[in-house]
């Protein structure tokens, strides 16, 4: 069965929307929701990762935009789980053309001089860096189709900058961003003269449910965020063979 | 000054090779001494393809969070010690900035661990700790005396200049005391 498109949805114009496929990680709540939320409004067909079945306003949405959304069960720390999910959109959707690695988790290792809970740094390592590369290694073949539109995003976060980095303890998250924009680097340098082009997104700093529960602090809500990404991600740069962090100011982070 | 050296992490010949060199200048190369004035932690994981994730994340606890584990256990011995300095040696590769080429997806393991000892810069700077990166490119054991060379040289600090002295800021240098942006 494949993603059908609402008739009034296909009559739409748009640069990057009419039949255009998304893929979003992490889609649960927070930004990764707010983000299949908008991309559905501008008539895009939306693939959501879906970590927690049990957080059911994916479903409530489902029951909106019908074949629009399909949902996806995905845990993007587990190889099995991303085959998997693998499978059934491949057997849903003939391209994917814009992928955005939202899935992410939070945590902290403390101070150095009583540190704690570092083990806990090999999960959210596992999720935050190695997830999106497995994410992205395994659903190449649907980006690949000659029609994709070859679009690879990243959520990643001022954490990672290395050159402005004013944390003092912690460690473990910021750590995992670092090795994700790495990542991003090396994946720039693989595919982009293969046609793809890329968005590295630093959301700022959202009340987020990175650390489980709804954050109370933070400056803006995701779903501002999203609004300021989903442009982002759509429209075109001038310069597509310089890989940049941008933040929901449009302000460019260093690495 | 001779300096108690504790070396760390990876056990290459680069890190044999700087043992003798630190030896030669009349150097200790202690282990389990009651205080160490530097600490050499090398940063060399094992060269790892994009498929490699089970590579990826061993390495990663090896010299990521070994990294961390490795700092937390050996300050109160650095606190004990004159010099203060962390050093570190890692690979050019882990600049973003200066990168090219998609092989080499250690260099993700690389690249965390710079930020790990950033945040230690931001925290143990201010305490008096003062931080030596070195970069190599190829982590060839004859190249170990340059590590050497520039953990053991003092930045200039003075006064009146101090502004943007290396003592207060985090910089990655290579044997040619180049800087690379991270």
């Amino acid at each position: 069965m494949r993603i059908i498109l609402d008739e009034s949805i296909r009559k739409r114009k748009g640069k990057l929307g009419v039949n255009k496929i998304v893929f979003i990680t992490g889609a649960d709540r927070g930004l990764g929701f707010a983000l299949v939320k908008d991309f559905l409004d501008r008539g895009y067909s939306v693939c959501a990762g879906q970590f927690m079945a049990e957080w059911k306003e994916l479903d409530a949405l489902k029951k909106i935009y019908k074949e629009n959304l399909f949902l996806v069960p995905l845990d993007v720390s587990d190889l099995d789980s991303i085959n998997q999910a693998y499978e059934l959109v491949s057997g849903k959707v003939e391209k994917i053309d814009i992928l955005i690695n939202n899935a992410g988790i939070s945590g902290s290792a403390g101070d150095i001089m009583c540190l704690e809970n570092v083990e806990r740094g090999l999960r959210i390592f596992q999720t935050n860096c190695l997830g999106p590369l497995a994410v992205v290694n395994t659903f190449l073949p649907l980006m690949l189709k000659e029609d994709a539109y070859k679009r690879l995003c990243f959520i990643t976060s001022e954490a990672g900058s290395i050159s402005v980095c004013h944390r003092e303890d912690g460690f473990i998250y910021p750590m995992s961003k670092s090795g994700l924009n790495m990542t991003v680097k090396l994946l720039f340098e693989q595919l982009r003269g293969k046609g793809f082009t890329f968005r590295l997104y630093n959301p700022g700093w959202m009340k987020s449910y990175m650390s489980g529960k709804k954050s109370t602090v933070g400056k803006i809500e995701p779903e501002e965020s999203s609004k300021v990404a989903i442009n982002y991600f759509v429209n075109d740069l001038i310069h597509e063979d310089v890989l940049k962090v941008y933040d929901n100011n449009r302000m460019v982070w260093p690495f | 000054m001779k300096q108690n050296v504790i070396l760390s992490g990876a056990d290459n010949s680069y890190m044999k090779g700087l043992a003798t060199e630190f030896k030669k200048q009349g150097h200790n190369i202690v282990v389990g001494a009651e205080k160490a004035d530097m600490l050499i932690f090398c940063i060399d994981p094992d060269e790892c393809g994009q498929y490699d994730y089970k590579k990826l994340m061993h390495n990663y606890e090896l010299y990521g969070l070994g990294l961390l584990s490795t700092i937390n256990a050996y300050l109160p011995l650095m606190k004990e010690g004159g010099t203060k300095r962390l050093c570190f040696i890692t690979t050019l590769r882990s600049s973003m900035n200066h990168m090219s080429g998609n092989d080499h997806w250690e260099r993700i393991i690389a690249a965390s661990c710079n930020m790990a000892i950033r945040i230690l810069f931001n925290r143990l700077a201010k305490e008096g700790f003062t931080f030596r990166v070195f970069g190599t490119e190829d982590f060839r054991e004859d190249s170990a005396s340059y590590a050497m060379d520039y953990f053991l040289q003092d930045r200039s600090l003075e006064e009146e200049s101090d502004l943007h002295s290396d003592e207060k800021r985090l910089v990655l240098r290579d044997k040619y005391e180049r800087e690379y942006a991270w």
